[in-house]
C-alpha cells in the first residue's frame, strides 16, 4: 500500500490529554507534490494531530500510533533527532501571520536565525542572498524592502508570504499549513492559495493543509480527510468527497458553506420586497476622520444609505475599508460629519445629551468576537437584561419574563440565564448577544461580522436566527461582513466599500448578480468555492 | 420553513445538560503550605483579637516590670532570655517585661496598621485607577502625574518628618495607617488603570455604552467585577509589605511610641542586646517573619486559584 511517493503516513494516531481522548485513530497520507487537507470544525483535533506528528504536542499529552515521515517513525522519537527532523525536513505555517513573526525583529533578522539552524548558513552576504531568493520565490516583488521591514510595516498577506518563505528554508519535504489563510481577506487568500499550489508543483513537497473551510479545500486540495470530534468521518480524493460525500457530516459541512449562487437566488426573491414604511436610517455624505498624532486618517468618505423597517443592508469590504466604522457611526460611537444623519426621522446631533443617549439606545449591536461580547463575570440573564436595567422602567419580574422571551427568540432555553459566558459555546454566546441586542425591540440592529469567528455549520444557524428575528420584529439591520456570500444570502441592499468609499451600492441582486465595478468583480471571483474544480471546464 | 428541531443544531443538543460545575476557589488552599500559612494567619489574628486574655492566661501583661526576672547586669536571668513557666518567651532585657505579652500585643498593631493601610491604599488606587482608565484624556494624565509624584516621593524621609510634626498625644496607629496607605495606592492604581483600559475597549462595554450606560453603570457592573480578582490578589500580596513598613518605622523609632508594644520596636531594642541576649531578637522577629511570609503565600495561592487558566495543575 505504501508507495515511494508517500511522504507522511499517519497510522491510527491517537492523542489523549489528561486521560481525555482528543484524536482517536487518525489515518492520513501526504504524498509528494500533493496537498492533503485535514478538515474539521474547531475542537475536532485537527491542529493537535499535526503538532503531535512533529512532536510539538502540549505537555502532558500522550501520543500513540504511528507517524512515518519517509519511512522514519516520528512517534516516540527522542527529542534530539525529532528536532533535526523539524529543522531540516518540515516547515510550518500558522494561522495568524502577525503572531508568527516577532514584532521586535526585522524580517532579515528572522531569516538570519532560521537559516543558521535550517541551512547551517553563516555569513552576512550569503544569508542576504538566500533571503532574497526565498522572498522572491514566494512572490514578494521587492525582497530587499521586505527583508528590511519590521512585521508591523507589512500587510497581512505579505507577512504570511514571509512566514511561508521561512517555512521553505532548508528545502523541507513536508509543509504543515495550519489555517494559513483564515485570518486574511479573500483577495489576499486567493494569492496565498495560488502560491501554495505553485510551491507544491515546483518543489515536489507534500503539504498537510489544516482548514475548516470547504471552499479552500475545493480550491487547492488533492486529498481530503474529514475529522469530527477526533475521529475520521470521511477520507478520499477531493473529487469523491466534495462531489459525492457519503458521510452525513461532510454533507452538512458542504451545505453550510454560504454560496453565491444560492445567495443570488435569495436576493432575486427578496428583490420584490416592498419598499414600505418611513426609513429607519437615512444617512448622506457621512465622513469619519480619526485624528492621530501627526495627521488624520479618513476612515469613511462621503457615504450614504437608507434602510426601511425589515430591510437588511449589507456592508462588504476588506479589512480597513471602513465598514466597522460605519456601524460605529450609526451607534454614535465615533464623531461624524454628515450632511444628513437621521435615526427614525430625527437627527441625534440636534438633540440634548439625554435625548441623544435615548436615540442611540434604539440601536442594538452584535459584535464579531463571541469571547468578548459578553461580560465574563456576569450571568447570561444579567447580560440580556442589561438594556432593560439601563432603561430603568421595567420591573424585575417583567424583565425576567422578557429575558426568557428574548432567549427563546434566539432558540436558547430559559435555563441558560444562570450560566456564565465561558460555559457556553461560541455560537451560543453569539445568540445571547443577539438576544441582548433585541430585547428592547431596537429599530436598528448593527451586526458587525457576527458570524465570522464561528464554524460554518454554526454560522448557518446564527444567520437563520437573525433572519427569523428580522422577519418577526421588522427592524432594520446593518449587516457588516467581509464575506460576500454571507451578505448575499441575507441582505436586501449591499454596499461594497473600499478604503472608506462606496464603490458600488444597490440591491443585492444588482450588486452581486451584475457587478459594475471592477473591485466588486474581483471580490466575487475570490470567494473560494468547493465546486470550482469539480465542474467541467 | 425549518421546524424548530431541525433548526437546533448539534451545538444545542448539549444545551439541556446540567450547567458544568464551577470550580471551588477554596480548593487551592487545601495543600500543605497554604494550609499552614492560613493557620499562622488565623493564629495571629486570634492573638491580636484576644491579646489581653492570652496575656492574662500566661499570668502577665506587657506593661509590668519584673525586676526579679533580671540578672545583675539587667540581662534576663536564665537560659534563652529567661524562658520559664512564668515567662513563656522570656523577658525584655533592661525592664523585665514579659516578652510573650509583648509579642501578642504587637500583633494588634501590626495587623491593624497593615490591614487598614492596605484597605485605604486599595480604595484610593481602585477608584483612581478605574477613573483614569475609563475616562482617559486629561483625567488620566492627572492621575498618571499624581502617581509619578507619589512614587517619586522619598517615603521614609517623609514619614519620619511627618511623625516629628505629628502631636505625641494623637493616635499613632492612625498616623501610620494614613502615611502607609497614602503612599501605597500608586502601584495598585497603575495595575487597575491598565486593566481598565483593556476592559473598556471590550465589545461588551461598548454595547453597554450604545445602550445608554453612564459611567456609574460601567464602573459598577462592567469594570469593577472584572478587575476584582486582580485587586484582591494585589492587595493580599502587598499586605505583608505594609506590615513590614509599620515594623520598619517602629524600628527606626518613628512608629509606635512606647509603651505600646510593637514588633518593629522590639526588634529595634533587641539589636542593642544582640550579643548579650539573642533570644530577645528571636521571638518578635520570628513573629514578624511568619506573619508576612504566610500572607505572601496566601496571596500567591489566591492568585493561582483565581487565575482562570487554572494555575498549577
Amino acid at each position: 500500500m505504501t508507495t515511494a511517493s508517500d511522504l507522511l503516513v499517519l497510522d491510527a494516531l491517537h492523542v489523549a490529554i489528561a486521560g481525555r481522548t482528543i484524536v482517536s485513530g487518525l489515518d492520513l497520507t501526504v504524498r509528494r507534490g500533493r496537498i492533503t487537507a485535514l478538515v474539521g470544525e474547531s475542537g475536532s483535533g485537527k491542529s493537535i494531530s499535526a503538532l503531535s506528528t512533529i512532536g510539538l504536542q502540549p505537555a502532558g499529552a500522550e501520543v500513540r500510533g504511528s507517524a512515518r515521515l519517509d519511512g522514519e517513525e516520528l512517534v516516540g522519537l527522542a527529542p534530539g533527532p525529532l528536532r533535526q527532523v523539524r529543522a531540516h525536513r518540515v516547515g510550518t505555517v500558522f494561522q495568524e501571520p502577525g503572531q508568527s513573526l516577532s514584532p521586535v525583529m526585522k524580517v532579515s533578522a528572522a531569516f538570519r536565525d532560521v537559516l543558521a539552524v535550517r541551512e547551517d548558513l553563516r555569513g552576512a552576504a550569503r544569508v542576504r542572498e538566500r533571503t532574497r531568493e526565498l522572498l522572491a520565490s514566494v512572490g514578494l516583488p521587492d525582497p530587499d524592502r521586505t527583508a528590511a521591514s519590521y512585521p508591523h510595516e507589512l500587510s497581512g498577506g505579505e507577512m504570511q508570504r514571509v512566514v511561508i518563505a521561512l517555512a521553505l528554508s532548508g528545502d523541507p519535504d513536508l509543509l504543515i499549513a495550519d489555517e494559513p489563510t483564515t485570518a486574511l481577506d479573500v483577495t489576499v487568500q486567493r494569492g496565498i492559495l495560488e502560491l501554495l499550489r505553485r510551491i507544491v508543483e515546483e518543489r515536489a513537497v507534500g503539504v498537510l493543509l489544516i482548514t475548516h473551510d470547504m471552499g479552500v479545500v475545493g480550491e487547492i486540495a488533492d486529498e481530503v480527510v474529514v475529522l469530527k470530534d477526533g475521529a475520521v468521518v470521511e477520507t478520499g480524493s477531493v473529487r469523491e468527497v466534495l462531489g459525492n460525500a457519503s458521510a452525513p457530516y461532510t454533507r452538512e459541512l458542504l451545505t453550510a458553506v454560504p454560496r453565491l449562487a444560492e445567495a443570488l437566488e435569495h436576493a432575486s426573491a427578496a428583490d420584490g420586497a416592498a419598499e414600505e414604511g418611513e426609513p429607519v436610517v437615512r444617512v448622506e455624505g457621512l465622513s469619519v476622520e480619526y485624528r492621530r498624532r501627526g495627521g488624520a486618517h479618513r476612515a469613511l468618505d462621503g457615504v450614504g444609505m437608507e434602510i426601511r423597517p425589515g430591510q437588511i443592508h449589507g456592508l462588504v469590504g476588506e479589512s480597513g475599508s471602513g465598514k466597522s466604522t460605519w456601524g460605529k457611526a450609526l451607534a454614535g460611537l465615533v464623531p461624524v460629519e454628515a450632511s444628513t444623519l437621521e435615526l427614525g426621522g430625527v437627527d441625534p446631533r440636534t438633540l440634548g445629551r439625554a435625548a441623544r443617549r435615548a436615540a442611540y439606545a434604539q440601536v442594538g449591536m452584535v459584535f464579531q468576537n463571541p469571547a468578548s461580547s459578553l461580560n465574563p463575570r456576569r450571568t447570561v440573564g444579567w447580560s440580556v437584561a442589561e438594556p432593560l436595567q439601563l432603561e430603568g422602567t421595567t420591573s424585575r419580574a417583567d424583565a425576567a419574563r422578557r429575558v426568557a422571551a428574548a432567549l427563546e427568540q434566539v432558540r436558547l432555553p430559559a435555563s441558560y440565564t444562570r450560566r456564565l459566558p465561558h460555559e457556553l459555546s461560541g455560537g451560543q454566546r453569539q445568540r445571547v448577544s443577539i438576544a441582548r441586542a433585541l430585547i428592547r425591540r431596537p429599530s436598528l440592529l448593527v451586526a458587525d461580522e457576527p458570524t465570522s469567528a464561528l464554524d460554518v455549520t454554526i454560522q448557518a444557524h446564527v444567520i437563520e436566527v437573525l433572519r427569523e428575528a428580522i422577519e418577526e420584529a421588522r427592524f432594520a439591520c446593518v449587516f457588516i461582513s467581509h464575506d460576500l456570500a454571507v451578505v448575499g444570502s441575507l441582505a436586501d441592499h449591499v454596499t461594497v466599500l473600499r478604503a472608506g468609499r462606496a464603490v458600488e451600492q444597490g440591491t443585492a441582486r444588482e450588486v452581486l448578480g451584475s457587478p459594475q465595478h471592477e473591485y466588486t468583480r474581483a471580490l466575487l471571483a475570490s470567494i473560494p468555492d468547493p465546486e470550482r474544480r469539480l465542474s467541467p471546464r | 420553513m425549518m421546524t424548530t428541531s431541525d433548526a437546533l443544531p448539534a451545538e444545542a443538543a448539549a444545551s439541556l445538560d446540567e450547567r458544568p460545575a464551577r470550580r471551588w476557589v477554596g480548593r487551592a488552599f487545601l495543600r500543605p503550605l497554604p494550609l499552614a500559612a492560613a493557620v499562622v494567619v488565623l493564629v495571629s489574628v486570634l492573638a491580636a483579637l484576644f491579646a489581653p486574655q492570652l496575656a492574662a492566661f500566661s499570668g502577665n501583661d506587657p506593661f509590668t516590670y519584673h525586676a526579679d526576672a533580671l540578672g545583675p547586669d539587667t540581662a534576663p536571668a536564665g537560659a534563652l532570655g529567661g524562658v520559664s513557666g512564668d515567662h513563656w518567651f522570656g523577658v525584655e532585657p533592661g525592664t523585665g517585661r514579659d516578652l510573650f505579652s509583648l509579642v501578642v500585643y504587637g500583633a494588634r498593631v501590626s495587623l491593624l496598621v497593615g490591614l487598614a493601610s492596605t484597605l485605604l491604599a486599595t480604595v484610593i488606587g481602585v477608584v483612581l485607577g478605574i477613573v483614569a482608565g475609563a475616562v482617559g484624556g486629561v483625567v488620566e494624565k492627572l492621575v498618571d502625574f499624581a502617581t509619578d509624584v507619589t512614587l517619586g516621593f522619598p517615603f521614609l524621609i517623609f514619614a519620619i518628618a511627618l511623625s516629628a510634626l505629628f502631636p505625641l498625644e494623637a493616635p499613632r496607629a492612625l498616623l501610620l495607617t494614613l502615611v502607609i496607605g497614602m503612599f501605597g495606592w500608586p502601584s495598585i492604581a497603575r495595575v487597575v488603570a491598565a486593566e481598565t483600559r483593556v476592559i473598556v475597549r471590550q465589545p461588551y462595554v461598548v454595547a453597554s455604552r450604545v445602550m445608554g450606560a453612564r459611567f456609574g453603570h460601567v464602573f459598577r457592573h462592567q469594570v469593577l467585577p472584572n478587575v476584582a480578582s486582580t485587586v484582591i490578589v494585589f492587595s493580599c500580596i502587598s499586605l505583608p509589605g505594609r506590615i513590614a513598613a509599620e515594623a520598619t518605622l517602629s524600628f527606626l523609632g518613628v512608629g509606635m511610641l512606647p509603651p505600646t508594644p510593637s514588633w518593629g520596636r522590639s526588634i529595634g531594642d533587641a539589636i542593642n542586646w544582640l550579643l548579650v541576649d539573642p533570644a530577645f531578637l528571636l521571638f518578635p522577629a520570628a513573629a514578624l517573619f511568619l506573619v508576612t511570609f504566610s500572607f505572601t503565600i496566601l496571596g500567591d495561592t489566591l492568585r493561582d486559584a483565581l487565575d482562570p487558566r487554572g494555575g498549577r495543575p
